[in-house]
């Protein structure tokens, strides 16, 4: 089951790859990207939407670390999709008792959004920011305090303000002031109350899923790449800088792993270990290795990696988006320092170790 | 890109790790004791105690990965894992043991002759036999294969004449396990075996090499026509080089890889207290991500070492990226506290510093130099 969704996700998104690159608007200041055309129709087909949902959500039961290894698969071939955010959405919705949606889907923790009740349902005014792809989400899902408690709102599409990341892809402020069914509102499922984590989670396969196809372009590019009559790959100087690389890469894989372990774990409801420090912990050393490698890998190809017409900057502009996203470095490495802190020096080692060694599913 | 990947362990190789690390937690406690303070954990995995690790041994938790027919207990890697992290954490003095169950071990039960075996590891693994390693030379650091140490055929056995660099604990090890030329010296990888040599040995002179700080922990050992018989011989001849790699990526990858500075880590959060600006939050939390991930890779290393595999290109990574964060921890308690160094005081945050920043340049070169990683880890991508 995993092998079969692993590979046909494989053709599909490497199908994609060239079509990804060259919906690259040229200005990077210019627009965000349109999807490449029935790269979305495909995804749906595949059923990756609903991989983070148990069968009796109406997902196919896959594990959420090969759900996750989708996104992170996605990202390796420099393909844009909303694919990890409608995952998460869906699962915000299946956590809240409700269906799945069609279409793409997003979330954001970040918003301004009130909810009142009025006799129809709900009123809904204010904005979100920031949204993945927002424009192009048919569904928003939204945590909102309200005067009977935490709800989770699935939205509609809103007005858009659009908005793009260094990589052109939508990051949109919505606006709204609508009523929403009785029925699009529930009582917010503890998940939602993660919502900032549950990006960096999707950001930290991203980079994991990037800086593997990183690597590759950058030794192939060494190996191939002749100055002073031999490929520059043989040169020490630049084999010390690629082995950075590749520790940086390894790196960052192996967290996203880990998060994505951990996550699954939580969901499943099997440990006592907080999922959460393992997402922070993930981000934060995904977005550290991003700043690192992207930065060997244009100091390698050189001049030919800064032009517009070589795929690197695919790669790199995404490193650099994606690192600040859904919390930096700097904000989670706080979030991680307090939590550690607090537990004072005794706690320190029982807390790096709750996530105790498990095998694999 | 397969050497890169660092796959979750196997679910049947972990049993219950929890009640396991909790059990060596209250050992611990109870055998350490409060005196057992920041300056003695400092040391790391450095501190000597025979009669420590002989208590690991009555606990079963050395060798433990062995075949009970050689007094193993037939435990999974990650059960060893478990009590290796949870020593390290603790800064117990595991120095006396350390190599012989991390490396010299496992390289005797896979090369070693049905007698060597016997031998040697009911005795390690009970935490009565210690080993050093024989690689480096004063003319072979880096570059391994260069080894010039002599073993020559005899009626009886072979005759050793060289001189083996930077053996750590040689004066308090009962063996090493010696890479010698046996073959000829254009025949860089072929020409070289490993031997099991009983440090007793007649000829083999120990003489001590103090570090920056003025500790005795390495030293040169010397053989003149040293006469040892010829099951000393461990493995195959002309495979001392295979025999070594592999060897390596026991060394290389644990969590003494990146564990080296944990005293200091934890002193310095003791020092900024339950509350943290933002910046000693920052800082902390940096920290504990790194720890995180590299632990979970090194457990990956573990799992791969544990399946047969050869995870060598893993482990190399490993040691890399955590020398790495060993190194930076003296500098980022630095920039945070303002506290000179002070060596010789006894359990403050300033001679934990002080202990730190004179190790802190071994960890990128004991287990090999970083430069010699970085170029292990080139060869791995395709690059020579």
């Amino acid at each position: 089951m995993d092998r079969m969704i692993a590979d046909s996700a494989e053709r599909l998104f490497s199908a994609y790859r060239e079509h990804s690159f060259a919906a690259l608007p040229a200005q990077a200041g210019a627009d965000a990207a349109p999807l490449p055309a029935g790269l979305w129709a495909e995804i749906e087909e595949a059923g990756f939407p609903l991989a983070l949902l148990s069968e009796d959500e109406g997902g196919f039961g896959l594990p959420a670390e090969s759900a996750l290894a989708l996104v992170r698969m996605a990202a390796e071939h420099a393909v844009a999709a909303p694919l990890g955010e409608t995952m998460i959405a869906n699962l915000l919705l299946a956590r809240a008792g409700l269906d799945p949606v069609e279409g793409i889907a997003s979330f954001t923790a970040d918003h301004a959004l009130t909810l009142t009740p009025v006799a129809s349902g709900w009123q809904a005014t204010g904005r979100l920011h920031a949204v993945p792809y927002g424009r192009m989400a048919q569904t928003i899902v939204v945590r909102v305090k309200t005067a009977e408690g935490a709800k989770l709102a699935a939205l509609p599409a809103g007005t858009a303000l659009p908005a793009h990341n260094l990589v052109a892809e939508p990051q949109d402020t919505l606006v709204y002031d609508l009523t929403l069914p009785a029925e699009a509102v529930t009582d917010a499922p503890a998940l939602c109350e993660e919502m900032l984590l549950l990006g960096a989670l999707l950001r930290a396969q991203g980079v994991a899923g990037a800086l593997s196809a990183l690597l590759g372009l950058t030794v192939d590019y060494a190996n191939e790449r002749k100055q002073f009559g031999r490929p520059i790959g043989k040169f020490q100087a630049i084999q010390q800088e690629l082995a950075v690389l590749a520790g940086e890469t390894a790196a960052a894989g192996a967290g996203a792993e880990m998060a994505a372990r951990a996550f699954a774990d939580a969901l499943a409801g099997n440990t006592e270990a907080d999922w959460r420090l393992a997402v922070a912990a993930a981000k934060l050393r995904a977005g550290e290795a991003a700043g690192k490698s992207a930065a060997i890998a244009h100091q390698v190809i050189a001049a030919i990696g800064f032009s517009h017409e070589y795929p690197l900057h695919a790669l790199t502009r995404r490193l650099w988006a994606w690192r600040d996203e859904c919390g930096s470095e700097a904000h989670w490495a706080r979030w991680i320092g307090e939590t550690c802190c607090a537990r004072g020096a005794e706690g320190f080692w029982p807390l790096l170790t709750q996530p105790e060694i498990r095998g694999a599913a | 890109m397969n050497m890169i990947a660092f796959p979750p362990v196997a679910a049947e190789a972990v049993a219950d790790p929890a009640a396991l690390r909790a059990e060596v937690r209250a050992f611990l406690a109870a055998e350490l004791g409060p005196d057992y303070g920041p300056t003695l954990r400092a040391r790391s995995w450095s501190g000597h105690d025979p009669a420590f690790s002989r208590k690991l041994g009555q606990q079963g938790w050395l060798g433990m990965t062995l075949p009970r027919a050689y007094g193993g207990h037939e435990r999974s890697a990650l059960d060893r894992y478990v009590v290796v992290e949870e020593l390290l954490a603790a800064g117990a003095p595991v120095a006396a043991h350390w190599i012989a169950d991390r490396q010299s071990a496992p390289l005797i039960l896979h090369n070693g002759t049905e007698a060597q075996r016997q031998l040697i590891l009911p005795k390690i693994a009970a935490g009565d036999c210690y080993f050093c390693i024989g690689m480096s030379e004063p003319d072979s650091g880096s570059d391994l294969a260069a080894a010039r140490t002599r073993a020559e055929r005899t009626e009886s056995g072979f005759r050793i004449n060289g001189t083996k660099l930077w053996t750590t604990y040689a004066h308090e090890a009962h063996y090493m396990i010696l890479l010698a030329r046996t073959g000829p010296a254009e025949d860089r990888h072929g020409g070289l075996s490993q031997f099991l040599i009983d440090l007793s040995t007649p000829g083999i002179t120990i003489s001590p090499i103090l570090d920056i700080a003025g500790d005795h922990h390495m030293n040169e050992v010397s053989f003149r026509d040293v006469e040892v018989p010829a099951d000393a011989l461990l493995g195959q001849e002309g495979e001392g080089w295979k025999q070594v790699m592999g060897e390596l990526a026991f060394e290389r990858s644990g969590p003494d890889r990146f564990l080296s500075s944990f005293a200091l880590i934890n002193a310095l959060i003791a020092q900024i207290g339950t509350g943290p600006d933002r910046l000693e939050a920052q800082v902390i939390g940096r920290i504990a991500a790194h720890l995180m991930v590299l632990r979970q890779m090194s457990i990956s290393v573990a799992g791969m070492l544990a399946r047969g595999e050869n995870p060598a290109q893993q482990a190399t990574i490993v040691k890399d990226l955590g020398a790495l964060l060993e190194q930076e921890i003296p500098e980022i308690a630095r920039a945070l506290t303002d506290t000179a160094p002070r060596p010789g005081e006894r359990d403050t945050f300033a001679a934990v510093l002080a202990q730190t920043i004179l190790a802190a340049p071994s960890f990128s070169l004991r287990g090999g130099t970083r430069q010699i990683l970085r170029g292990i880890i080139a060869r791995g991508l395709g690059l020579r």
